[in-house]
């Protein structure tokens, strides 16, 4: 499958618009980074929130957009991301000032956007990618897979174990956040890839407040 | 743990699809996922094709979509009939979403030999 990668930030609206529209055309996936969004959307004093961005992003055209992962070294509020990654996959986003959705969004059949989740996740923020992200979503792991101490194909089968093991347990109704060590564990049993995964990755922390939260009033 | 002493044989044999990286589900497991897609509300769907042709983008129908179907017993037992009509072919269940109009999940079932 043939993908192009491109940051929509940095190349511009329009360049993305006439790219996604040339990508429509040609059968070509059209990956988008927001290299320069922090510069936009992290500042509490001025710039927009990165909501609108990416709400600009899904009407401009695009497959797959990253966003904060909650989990992992690129941060992002919680509820917040689930606020803007409802504005790239839903037909219809209800008002949740919660989620930072100001207002009732009606897409249409305005086509939907994956979220992409990257940076520093591993093997044990799975559970927790499958419960914000659900469906429909891109997760990235880079250092996660390559980093595996039998190498890239053992790391790819460990991460690929956690997935389908996580949604296993998702879909036969068990609370995969709450009880996500004993279903990492379970499936280690009959995967000597994951159980290597799960040790070498098992002190790797990323600890920090978020800084683009939501900064609503009463 | 020194990893130097505990390489292994890395998993290298072609996979089906979902769940292709897990171990054969038991029974009760099976129900689970399928109680999951009825849950869902999307239609299943079942198709069954020799293990020549997995790679083909098109299965074959078993029957037709059990549009709206929302008895388990149905679908498991639509399953074993499949089964027993093609013993040497794989099995799968689709879950189709009419909302998003694409499937929601599909795993294999019956694996054929």
């Amino acid at each position: 499958m043939p993908i192009i990668m491109h940051d929509y930030i940095t190349g511009g609206f329009t360049a993305n618009t006439g790219l996604a529209n040339w990508c429509r055309k040609n059968g070509m996936l059209l990956h988008i980074h927001r290299a320069m969004h922090a510069v936009i959307d992290r500042h509490p004093k001025h710039g927009i929130h990165f909501r609108v961005l990416a709400k600009c992003l899904r009407l401009s055209g695009g497959d797959q957009l990253h966003t904060g992962t909650v989990v992992g070294k690129l941060e992002g509020d919680r509820q917040t991301t689930l606020g803007y990654i409802d504005n790239l996959r839903e037909s219809f986003v209800p008002e949740d000032r919660s989620r930072g959705n100001f207002f009732d969004q009606d897409w249409g059949s305005m086509p939907g956007v994956f979220a992409v989740a990257s940076g520093g996740i591993h093997v044990w923020h799975m559970p927790a990618l499958l419960a914000i992200f659900g469906d429909d979503s891109c997760l990235q792991f880079g250092g996660g897979t390559h980093g595996h101490p039998w190498g890239s194909a053992a790391g790819a089968a460990a991460n690929r174990v956690a997935l389908e093991a996580c949604v296993k347990a998702r879909n036969a109704g068990r609370e995969i956040e709450k009880e996500s060590r004993d279903i990492l564990m379970e499936a280690a049993k009959h995967s000597p890839e994951l159980a290597i995964a799960l040790e070498t990755w098992k002190e790797i922390k990323f600890e920090f407040d978020t800084v683009d939260k939501l900064d609503v009033q009463g | 743990m020194p990893f130097q002493s505990t390489v292994g044989d890395y998993q290298t044999v072609a996979t089906l699809e979902t769940f292709g990286f897990l171990p054969p589900m038991t029974q009760e497991e099976i129900y689970d996922q399928i109680a999951y897609i009825i849950a869902q509300g999307w239609s299943p769907v079942i198709e069954h094709v020799h293990p020549s042709g997995s790679m083909q983008t098109y299965w074959s129908y078993w029957k037709l979509p059990f549009f709206g179907e929302k008895d388990l017993n149905l679908i498991v037992s639509e399953l074993e009939a499949c089964h027993r009509a093609y013993p040497d072919h794989h099995v799968r269940i689709i879950g189709y979403d009419a909302y998003t109009q694409s499937q929601g999940t599909a795993f294999v079932v019956f694996q054929g030999r």
